[in-house]
C-alpha cells in the first residue's frame, strides 16, 4: 500500500526580521511572539522561482534517500497557487527537466493553498494506485513573496517562504488513514489576489479557521470511533500562532498535543504541515497523528496518519 | 440582550482575563484596554456564538468600546 515514506525540505536561509517588521507597522514584540508567533520570515532569493524552491526540497529529498533514485520516479506533483510565470507551463514540467527526471514522469499542478498538502497526499497516493505505478513525489512549494505588498501589515508578518518534497510509496513508515474534505465558497473574497497582490481579510479567516477545523478533527475521529485522546499528535496548519493556540485550547488538557512550529517559518501554506511531520512524525514515537489543512477558498481537509511499523528508508 | 457586564464575561472567558465586571472603563478603546485586533475577533466570534448574530467587517469597525458592543448587540 502506498504511503509516506520520508519528507525533506528547503527553507531559504535569507529572511526578513519580523521584529523589526514589527516597528514599522506599530505592533508590539510581545503581539509577534504571542499572537503571529513568527520571529523570522524566510525569503527566496530574487532570482529563484517557485520551481527552484521546489527543485531544492526533491534535491533533499534524494540527498537523505539514497534508496530514491531519480530513475525510480513515476510521478512529481506540485502544490502552489504561484506558479512560476503565470502557470503555463505547468510548475512540474519545469521541475521535472531542471531535475532532469526520466520522460517517462506523469508530471501536474494542484491549485489549492493551505489545504494543499493533505489534499495532495490523496491525490498522489490514488493516483499512483489507479496507474500501478510506484514512486511519486509530492511538492509544496507556493512562495507568497511574489504576491505579497510588503506594505500591507495584514500579509507581511505572517507568510514566509519554503518548499517540501514527500516521497509516496509502497513498504512505508506512515500510512493514510481516514480523511474529510470541505469547502465553502463563501469565503473565496477574504484570500485572494487582488490587483496582483495578496489581500487577507483577516477577520474573516481568523472566524472561519476557529469555528470549522475543531468540530471537523472531531467530526473524522468520531466518524472512526475514536476518541481525542487516541491522537498522539496534532499537526496543524501553521496560520499564525493565535489559530494554533485557539484551536488548540477547545482541547483542553489536550492542547499540548498541538504542535506549534512557526517561529523561524512563519506560515509557509501548504508546507507548513509536512514541515511539521519532517520533524515529528520521522523523529518521534508518535504512532497516530492528525493532520489538518485550511485556508484559502475557504478549503479545509483533515487527515490520520498512522504508523505502520514497516521500511524505515 | 447583552448587557455591559456580559460582555466584558465574554472578554473574560474568550481570553482567559480576569478583567473586574464592575470597575472595567465601559467607554475606554479595547485597545487601551490592552485588547489587540487578533482578541478582538475571538471576542466577536465568542458573542456571535452567544447572540446569534453574525457581525458584518462594515459593523465590527465600528465596536470600539464595551459599551459600542453590549449596544450593538441590544
Amino acid at each position: 500500500m502506498i504511503g509516506i515514506k520520508a519528507i525533506a525540505s528547503y527553507v531559504p536561509s535569507l529572511y526578513i526580521d519580523n521584529l523589526l517588521q514589527a516597528k514599522k507597522f506599530g505592533e508590539s514584540e510581545d503581539f509577534i511572539q504571542k499572537k503571529i508567533g513568527a520571529m523570522r520570515l524566510p525569503r527566496k532569493d530574487v532570482d529563484q522561482d517557485t520551481s527552484d524552491l521546489a527543485v531544492l526540497a526533491v534535491q533533499s529529498l534524494f540527498e537523505k534517500n539514497p534508496a530514491l533514485s531519480k530513475s525510480d520516479v513515476d510521478a512529481i506533483v506540485v502544490i502552489t497557487q504561484n506558479p512560476d510565470a503565470e502557470g503555463l507551463p505547468h510548475t512540474a514540467a519545469i521541475v521535472q527537466k531542471k531535475l532532469q527526471l526520466p520522460v517517462s514522469v506523469a508530471a501536474f499542478d494542484v491549485s489549492l493553498g493551505c489545504s494543499g498538502y493533505v489534499y495532495g497526499l490523496f491525490i498522489l497516493k490514488g493516483f499512483l494506485e489507479a496507474s500501478g505505478l510506484k514512486n511519486g513525489i509530492l511538492i509544496t512549494a507556493d512562495p507568497y513573496s511574489k504576491i505579497i505588498d510588503p506594505e500591507d501589515k495584514a500579509t507581511s508578518l505572517l507568510f514566509g517562504d519554503a518548499a517540501t518534497a514527500t516521497w509516496l510509496g509502497e513498504d512505508s513508515e506512515w500510512q493514510l488513514g481516514a480523511v474529510s474534505y470541505g469547502t465553502d465558497g463563501e469565503g473565496v473574497d477574504f484570500l485572494k489576489i487582488d490587483q496582483k497582490h495578496l489581500y487577507m481579510n483577516g477577520r474573516q479567516v481568523f472566524g472561519f479557521a476557529l469555528t470549522q477545523v475543531a468540530v471537523h478533527i472531531r467530526q473524522l475521529l468520531e466518524r472512526e470511533r475514536l476518541v481525542v485522546e487516541d491522537v498522539d499528535l496534532y499537526c496543524l496548519h501553521q496560520g499564525s500562532g493565535a489559530i494554533v493556540d485557539a484551536i488548540a485550547k477547545g482541547f483542553g488538557k489536550l492542547s499540548d498535543r498541538f504542535v506549534k512550529e512557526l517561529a523561524d517559518t512563519g506560515n509557509t501554506i501548504s508546507s507548513s504541515i509536512p514541515l511539521l511531520l519532517e520533524k515529528h512524525a520521522f523523529g518521534s514515537e508518535a504512532k497516530r497523528i492528525i493532520i489538518s489543512g485550511f485556508g484559502v477558498g475557504f478549503s479545509w481537509a483533515t487527515a490520520i496518519i498512522t504508523r505502520s511499523n514497516k521500511g524505515k528508508v | 440582550m447583552v448587557t455591559e457586564e456580559q460582555v466584558i464575561i465574554a472578554i473574560n472567558q474568550a481570553l482567559d482575563l480576569n478583567l473586574d465586571i464592575e470597575n472595567t472603563p465601559r467607554n475606554e478603546a479595547l485597545k487601551d484596554l490592552g485588547i489587540d485586533s487578533l482578541d478582538f475577533f475571538n471576542i466577536l466570534i465568542a458573542l456571535e456564538e452567544i447572540t446569534g448574530r453574525k457581525v458584518s467587517d462594515e459593523d465590527s469597525e465600528r465596536l470600539v468600546t464595551i459599551k459600542d458592543i453590549a449596544e450593538y448587540f441590544s
